[in-house]
């Protein structure tokens, strides 16, 4: 047994980048304020001390350009990391990450390897406004030809960095602002883990049930684990008893977790942190939907999501548009109520 | 093109308003986000107080902003940064509506659903964006649209240093240029993108000179002057009136508080901000003014009392307006059809 | 006994009453240390800062935890010569 130490979501993040720079040595890094800042988010904190600048690049604002360099560098036999600071800028750059980066594999029929891991931050809920504070991972995975990796907590962060840089395809790496751990952003505790000092792994495309239950199945992702975990709590001392189930990565996507939960409990609740409309929720409800001739369901599906409008700046009205622990909890109890067949009174 | 005794109090008194602006934002936005009263483990919490979220203050930078303003008309456009303050100040849009948006009020300018980053106010034709690089597109608009309709309104856009290596950059300049439009590119190079300085970043060490790409006059302030900012803008406002295209200026400033207030700023040389307030263009034109006999200190000092109380009354409104009711955050995703 | 405290010239520019963070200790209560060796990283609003030992010595007593905070001029740790 390895030792093991509790670390914020930042530096397991910063870890696994460290760990195979070090073993790597075509691995590098580029980003804006990634060097002497070490991320706005602490994702490369401590790294260009360590590595230099040749290996952590601080770039211009040149979003474009440099995820294009990624590209063209991973084609010619580097390993690039490159941090797009907010997923929200991602409209500047998208033509190079949709139609090159995720699309060049598949038409050049599999004869290419593009080993890009695309680090991001998401993630509202401290008054950031529409710009800064969208998860938009739906939007990455609805699009073919990139995997798309979204940790809860420090130890799956590092496992799965770990495995997203030895990955030849491109990696969209996707960390939750409110789980990072940092000293001026309150987050969920839950997300500050052990973390083992040595290197490993966490395989793409396996959730995590990180709470077992029999009443009500929970299906969510990044910091919205935490809030369903509390919710789960709560919920636990009125009698209905929730499993949680943390997907990890929606791209690849572990449909069988979702329907092996689902067929158990028959009452499904999805929480996400992005929009309602045509994302994570109707994608999981529909796949549900699809395997209805092996699984039953009790009641309707629910869904808890961000209603499609600009994310708003004043805090009563974010706090209305992201669910809530208190949200989880209400749709969990009327979900546990409902009947197949009956209206439920929303 | 030398400035009035009228424009030069104008701007002055504009000075003085947005750097009391700036400097008594920097100490509300603190409230309530240190420790002892917040989160168990953190050391500064963003999401709290009055004014939560993040918070990008302008102080050292008011020339560019009055000196440039000092030139247009209501009905000219300005589309401003991340940094909107003193480019909102002295474009005229209220104080009071102003710093509601920012406290996330419903009687702020976008009902507190924009926020700091995001104030629109179309009466004064004023907007910004938190996105480095999106305002030179949308002026080009407002140029366009002057033309469309037999104007001679002109459009400014203010960009930073940084915003000069982004896309929408070159593709403004080409697109205004060829198009002929209407449309005054002010840089402000404050020398810091976050954390990277200018020359770590830029391949010239003037933006200004990335004019001539484009076929455009390009035209470099060196000093973080008033006057000097005011003397570099007027004929390019006059430029365009006259339909003879777009300009691009370039004005050195200086940032006295961080990229975002909380910023550690541990890339900064630690005596730059001291020396840089040594030269502090508010004091510079207060003395030029009373050199020159154009103010008293009297006068001055009614300049200043008058100022702080518009910024004081405009926090006392903020603070005591209501927030939205919650459900509201549904509506004006679109107008009525 | 010396008391280890985060240096007042750090405090300069801070609002009096805010506090600042203990974010993690580098050593733990009864290990030796050299003089200018770091012990603990702490946070004053968004700035991170190290404290070092003032002097050789042993610590004999942590007085705030990692995850507490602290203000001005309080003692973090107990150190003897």
């Amino acid at each position: 047994m390895t030792a093991t130490r509790k670390l914020t979501m930042a530096q397991a993040i910063a870890e696994g980048i460290a760990q195979e720079m070090e073993r790597d040595p075509k691995v590098f890094v580029m980003g804006e304020d990634i060097g002497k800042y070490g991320g706005i988010f602490g994702a490369t904190g401590g790294l260009l001390d360590k590595f230099g600048k040749d290996r952590i690049m601080d770039t211009p604002i040149s979003e474009t350009a440099f995820i294009g360099a990624a590209t063209g560098a991973a084609a010619a036999g580097m390993r690039p990391i490159v941090e797009l600071m907010f997923v929200d800028f991602f409209g500047v750059c998208m033509d190079q990450i949709y139609n090159h980066l995720a699309k060049n594999i598949y038409m050049a029929g599999g004869n290419i390897k593009l080993p890009v891991v695309l680090t991001t931050a998401i993630g509202g809920g401290y008054n950031d406004a529409a710009q800064h504070s969208q998860c938009l991972y739906a939007t990455f995975a609805h699009m073919p030809g990139i995997k798309v990796v979204v940790p809860s907590n420090a130890y799956d962060a590092k496992g799965l960095m770990i495995q997203a840089i030895r990955d030849d395809n491109p990696v969209m790496f996707m960390y939750h602002k409110g789980i990072m751990g940092l000293p001026w952003m309150a987050y969920f505790e839950g997300s500050s883990n052990d973390v083992p000092q040595e290197s490993y792994t966490i395989p793409f495309g396996q959730a995590k049930v990180v709470r077992e239950g029999r009443d009500v199945t929970i299906v969510t992702l990044s910091q919205m684990v935490h809030k369903a975990l509390l919710a789960a709590d709560e919920l636990a001392r009125q009698g209905v008893n929730a499993e949680v189930i943390d997907l990890r990565t929606l791209v690849p996507l572990d449909r069988n977790a979702v329907l092996k939960s689902v067929a158990k409990t028959g009452r499904l609740l999805i929480a996400d942190e992005d929009y309602l409309g045509f994302g994570m929720t109707g994608e999981i409800s529909a796949i549900v939907a699809e395997n209805l001739d092996s699984l039953s369901l009790k009641a309707p599906v629910r869904r808890l999501a961000v209603p499609n409008v600009p994310i708003p700046y004043s805090r009563p009205l974010e706090q209305f548009v992201i669910p809530q622990v208190k949200g989880i909890v209400e749709a969990a109890q009327q979900l546990a109520k409902a009947r197949v067949g009956e209206r439920m009174v929303a | 093109m030398q400035p009035t005794k009228e424009k030069l109090l104008w701007m002055y008194e504009k000075m003085v308003e947005i750097r009391d602006y700036e400097e008594t934002m920097a100490n509300v936005y603190m409230e309530g986000k240190l420790p002892p009263n917040i989160q168990k483990g953190l050391a500064f919490d963003i999401g709290s107080g009055p004014v939560p979220g993040e918070m990008h203050l302008a102080a050292g930078q008011e020339p560019v902003a009055v000196g440039t303003c000092a030139h247009l008309g209501k009905e000219d456009t300005v589309v401003g940064t991340h940094r909107p303050h003193h480019f909102a100040i002295a474009k005229g849009v209220p104080l009071d509506t102003m710093t509601a948006e920012m406290f996330g009020k419903a009687a702020g300018l976008g009902k507190g659903k924009g926020g700091h980053m995001h104030l629109f106010d179309p009466e004064h034709k004023f907007s910004c964006s938190g996105i480095i690089g999106a305002s030179l597109p949308p002026a080009c608009g407002a140029g366009l649209a002057a033309k469309k309709m037999g104007k001679n309104w002109v459009a400014v856009a203010f960009f930073g240093e940084g915003a000069a290596n982004q896309g929408s950059f070159h593709e403004s300049l080409n697109l205004a240029a060829l198009w002929h439009l209407p449309v005054i590119f002010i840089c402000e190079d404050n020398k810091w993108a976050i954390s990277v300085p200018k020359s770590e970043a830029t391949s010239v060490a003037w933006v200004a000179d990335r004019a001539s790409a484009y076929g455009i006059p390009g035209i470099k302030v060196a000093h973080n002057d008033a006057t000097e900012v005011y003397q570099a803008v007027g004929p390019a406002v006059e430029r365009a009136r006259r339909g003879e295209g777009p300009t691009l200026i370039e004005v050195k400033t200086d940032r006295y508080l961080g990229h975002f207030q909380g910023d550690p700023e541990v890339y900064r040389p630690k005596d730059e901000v001291a020396e840089l307030r040594k030269a502090d263009p508010i004091g510079k034109l207060a003395g030029d003014l009373k050199g020159r006999s154009m103010m008293t200190d009297d006068e001055e000092k009614a300049i200043v009392t008058r100022a702080k109380k518009r910024v004081a009354d405009a926090f006392d409104f903020a603070r005591k307006s209501a927030y939205p009711a919650a459900r509201d955050a549904l509506n004006d995703v679109f107008v009525a059809a | 006994m010396i008391e280890i405290t985060l240096p007042d010239d750090v405090w300069q520019d801070v609002e009096p009453g805010t506090e600042a963070l203990v974010e993690k200790w580098l050593v733990g209560e009864g290990d030796t240390v050299r003089a200018g060796q770091p012990i603990a990283e702490v946070v004053i609003v968004k700035a991170h800062q190290e404290i070092v030992a003032p002097a050789d010595g042993r610590i004999e007593k942590i007085q705030v935890k990692a995850d507490e905070t602290f203000g001005k001029g309080r003692p973090l740790a107990l150190l003897s010569e």
